[in-house]
């Protein structure tokens, strides 16, 4: 009896020591890191600090947030990191989260983080240097179609990603034999742009928001968008529709948290994001940036994903080549 | 149906543990030859792609790509890994599909196709393919080269035929060993059973059981108590007699018999080992007479067993005997009294003195038939006037006066109440008047009985000393006597008992001025107590 009243007694006191931290009422109790899984300049990093601005010129977030650029290993290394943090981490995500475990280029999938917000959906474009002389999409197809190597195509951060993987089904839709495309994989969007401009590749597909930069700059020319319709801003730039390969290719980018987040932390971010995402900030940081409001909040998300993987397992599986 | 369970010990033990042993083995080597299967196909897998992986990233392989014959570094370099891990097949071939190392001939459209994952989107994984070499478990790796183009794949196999065969093997060598274990198992079962048989001293399970059912009703028909101790001195049987002897509930059973019965000498027979017959033991006011025998198994005492009886039970039987005897001793004393009437009624006629002989005649035949008028009028129960005119002649002849109260009226008393009965309390009840005014001048006795109402009445008072007030609570109890002699304090006690017997209750009273009174009250109906 005295034993059992003395473990009691310790059982009281030990939930009334815990239970102020455990109520979670005063997160975020530190600062706020976002961790961009890439070098500067890039998509992933473009998102984390378009989220840092708009979280804190609007003050819907208190605490400061800072960046943390973690590059390397399409997007691991950053989401390696990411894992043995707390709550106050987070880091940018895309489809490279499921790609790289389906293509079995890391273990980690997006099962081993607590999904938070799926935030915007951008489009994909092919670019060839302003003095090549491939002036059209279809060109480009054409004498791929007719010998697949004759093109060297770069791309970051590695093979499998969203700019990749909407070239691939567009060639195969064209039918181009894919398998004998010259891919050359660079760090980053930056030095795919380089390589484009010192005319060490003929062409290369990136995001929208990358490739508008040196549209604007006049160093590119854009061939076709993955949109269904001509983008605001780009009117010049046809869709990969126009030009006769019948598909269109979204690229999304999110954000998660490490694994393991209690349901006052996830509550807390739902709360913060899907107030951020109203913003006039937000929308027109959605619109330099070629985005699209995308925005899912963290139970939808975590469908969203489930439903992600299995059509990016299709998709790489999917040789095209029959039995 | 019978027959198979009354299959011998042997048998049924042999049976039992092979069966046993059987199930054991036949189920550890379906699970081992599953896990076995499942682990190895994830292990060899693994390993595949491990393998696949280690050749595509040595630079070694990476620069033999761009030589004039890549096979002559590569297909040693395959050979020597692929050797090192067991595979059975490894396959570096570039993007196109061109082979730099000669293995076996597969089909190189359906290879493109395997490959693609790895080609097209640099893709690590394993693959399962059916073909002219049966099932192979594949590890592809893609040959990264520079600026991070894929420039050919390595592919490592693993043959499942091989592998299964291997798993077969082992599963081979696990019954072998098996068989020893099941063989154990039948010398150990013959071990068992021999054992076992030894102890039921070669009975079958079956006729022990019987011989158990046996003594278990032999127990419960006997009137003496049977109680037995093992060689620890705990109780391992107590028959219902026994029990009810002595007071005691079932839960005795393989108890210590100190603390059952702490005044048990059976302990004493179980370090003697010597039997002890006709012991009286008083237990709880009763008087046991005791019989011990030690239990021998190859000379040594292993257990006591001890039965009793009841000694008051027997000696109750006695009593009733006795008072059966008394009765026709009173009936003679009556005779001899009469004869000596007519020996002086002779003596008077001889001596001419009729007159006197007719006084005297006339003088008894008057106290006769008043004592018998009310006896045989008024008292019509048989038994009870078979008794007062023992009691009646005893008292004459003590020089008594016995007087049945002419208020006394009975009929025939119900067919419950035994003669035994009315003999025990009627005629003790007034043996102990009379001894209460034997010693004494002008000694009185009256008796009196009724039936009015629901209960059979008789009172017996006497003129006598009385007793004293403090005593009325332990003259009923046994072994207490007013007459102060040992074991004569039964009376009361036959009395109390066979009033109680009859659902009847007894009374005492003692008046100041000295006497006793006893009243007994029996319901006519034993249905209804009082």
């Amino acid at each position: 009896m005295k034993k059992f009243l003395l473990a009691a007694s310790l059982l009281l006191t030990l939930t009334a020591c815990t239970s102020p931290n455990a109520g979670g009422s005063s997160f975020p109790v530190k600062n706020i890191e976002f961790v961009a899984p890439a070098s500067p300049g890039g998509g992933w990093d473009t998102t984390a600090r378009a989220m840092q601005k708009t979280l804190d010129d609007e003050g819907i977030v208190k605490k400061p947030i800072n960046i943390v650029n973690k590059p390397g290993g399409s997007g691991e290394v950053g989401w390696k990191y990411l894992k043995n943090k707390d709550a106050h981490t987070l880091a940018v995500n895309s489809s490279l989260l499921i790609t790289n475990n389906l293509l079995g280029q890391s273990d980690l999938t997006y099962d081993d983080f607590t999904p938070i917000a799926i935030l915007a959906t951008e489009w994909e474009a092919v670019v060839v240097p302003k003095d090549s002389d491939i002036e059209k999409a279809e060109d480009l197809m054409t004498k791929l179609k007719k010998d697949p190597k004759s093109l060297k195509l770069g791309v970051a951060p590695g093979l499998g990603n969203d700019d990749h993987l909407s070239f691939v089904q567009a060639a195969k839709t064209y039918g181009v034999e894919v398998p004998k495309l010259d891919f050359l994989v660079y760090e980053s969007g930056g030095d795919v742009a380089t390589a484009l401009l010192g005319n060490h590749i003929d062409a290369a597909t990136m995001s929208v928001s990358e490739a508008k930069e040196q549209y604007k700059a006049g160093k590119v020319k854009i061939l076709a968008v993955s949109s269904k319709e001509r983008l605001e801003g780009l009117e010049k730039v046809p869709t990969w529709k126009e030009e006769g390969v019948d598909m269109s290719f979204p690229h999304w980018r999110g954000i998660m948290g490490p694994p393991d987040m209690s349901e006052e932390e996830i509550a807390f971010w739902d709360e913060k994001i899907s107030e951020m995402v109203k913003t006039e900030a937000w929308k027109e940081i959605l619109q330099n940036n070629e985005w699209e409001a995308y925005y899912k909040n963290s139970s939808e998300t975590k469908k969203f994903l489930q439903e992600q993987n299995e059509m990016y397992k299709d998709l790489l599986n999917d040789s095209g080549l029959t039995e | 149906m019978k027959s198979f369970f009354k299959v011998s010990l042997q048998t049924k033990i042999l049976g039992l543990i092979l069966s046993l042993i059987l199930f054991v083995i036949l189920s550890l080597t379906a699970i081992f030859a599953y896990l076995e299967s499942r682990g190895t196909e994830m292990q060899m897998k693994q390993l595949a792609l491990q393998t696949a992986k280690t050749i595509s990233f040595m630079p070694t392989v990476k620069k033999a790509f761009h030589q004039q014959n890549p096979s002559g570094e590569i297909q040693p370099i395959a050979q020597k890994v692929g050797d090192q891990v067991g595979a059975d097949v490894v396959v570096v071939a570039n993007r196109d599909g061109v082979r730099y190392t000669d293995q076996p001939e597969i089909g190189r459209d359906a290879f493109l196709k395997y490959n693609y994952k790895a080609i097209v989107f640099g893709g690590y994984y394993n693959l399962e393919t059916t073909g002219e070499l049966g099932t192979v478990w594949w590890g592809k790796a893609p040959v990264i080269g520079d600026h991070g183009r894929v420039i050919g794949v390595v592919s490592v196999g693993f043959l499942k035929d091989k592998i299964q065969s291997s798993i077969y093997h082992a599963i081979v060598k696990i019954s072998l060993f098996s068989s020893i274990v099941l063989l154990l198992g039948i010398g150990g079962g013959i071990l068992l059973t021999k054992s076992i048989r030894k102890d039921t001293l070669g009975l079958e399970p079956h006729e022990i059981a019987s011989l158990f059912r046996e003594r278990s009703a032999i127990l419960k028909s006997v009137k003496e108590g049977i109680a037995a101790i093992d060689e620890k001195g705990l109780v391992t049987m107590m028959n219902a007699s026994a029990r009810n002897m002595l007071g005691l509930s079932e839960d005795c059973i393989h108890r210590p018999i100190q603390e059952v019965l702490p005044h048990s000498k059976m302990l004493r027979v179980l370090e003697t080992g010597q039997t002890e017959n006709d012991q009286e033991l008083v237990i709880h006011d009763r008087v046991l007479i005791v019989n011990r025998m030690p239990i021998l198994e190859k000379g040594r005492t292993v257990g006591v067993v001890s039965s009793f009886r009841d000694k008051t039970e027997i000696k109750e039987m006695v009593n009733t005997l006795s008072e059966v005897r008394k009765y026709s001793e009173d009936l003679r004393a009556q005779t001899h009294e009469f004869t000596n009437k007519l020996y002086v009624l002779s003596g008077l006629l001889q001596l001419g003195r009729y007159e006197e002989a007719i006084e005297m005649i006339q003088s008894e035949t008057e106290r006769h038939e008043s004592q018998n008028r009310i006896l045989f009028q008024q008292i019509e129960d048989a038994k009870v006037q078979a008794v007062l005119l023992g009691k009646i002649g005893k008292a004459s002849e003590k020089k008594v006066d016995f007087i049945i109260d002419s208020n006394s009226s009975l009929e025939s008393l119900p067919e419950h109440i035994e003669l035994s009965q009315l003999v025990t309390i009627i005629g003790n009840l007034i043996d102990n008047a009379m001894e209460a005014v034997g010693r004494q001048e002008n000694g009185e006795i009256s008796f009196f009985a009724t039936d009015v109402g629901n209960d059979v009445v008789f009172e017996v008072s006497d003129n006598g000393s009385g007793i004293p007030e403090d005593r009325f609570n332990v003259i009923f109890e046994k072994g207490f006597s007013m007459k102060g002699s040992k074991n004569r304090g039964y009376g009361l006690a036959n009395v109390k008992q066979a009033v109680e017997d009859l659902n009847g209750m007894i009374e005492v009273n003692s008046p100041k001025g000295g006497g006793a009174i006893f009243t007994v009250y029996l319901p006519k109906d034993l249905h209804i107590p009082l």
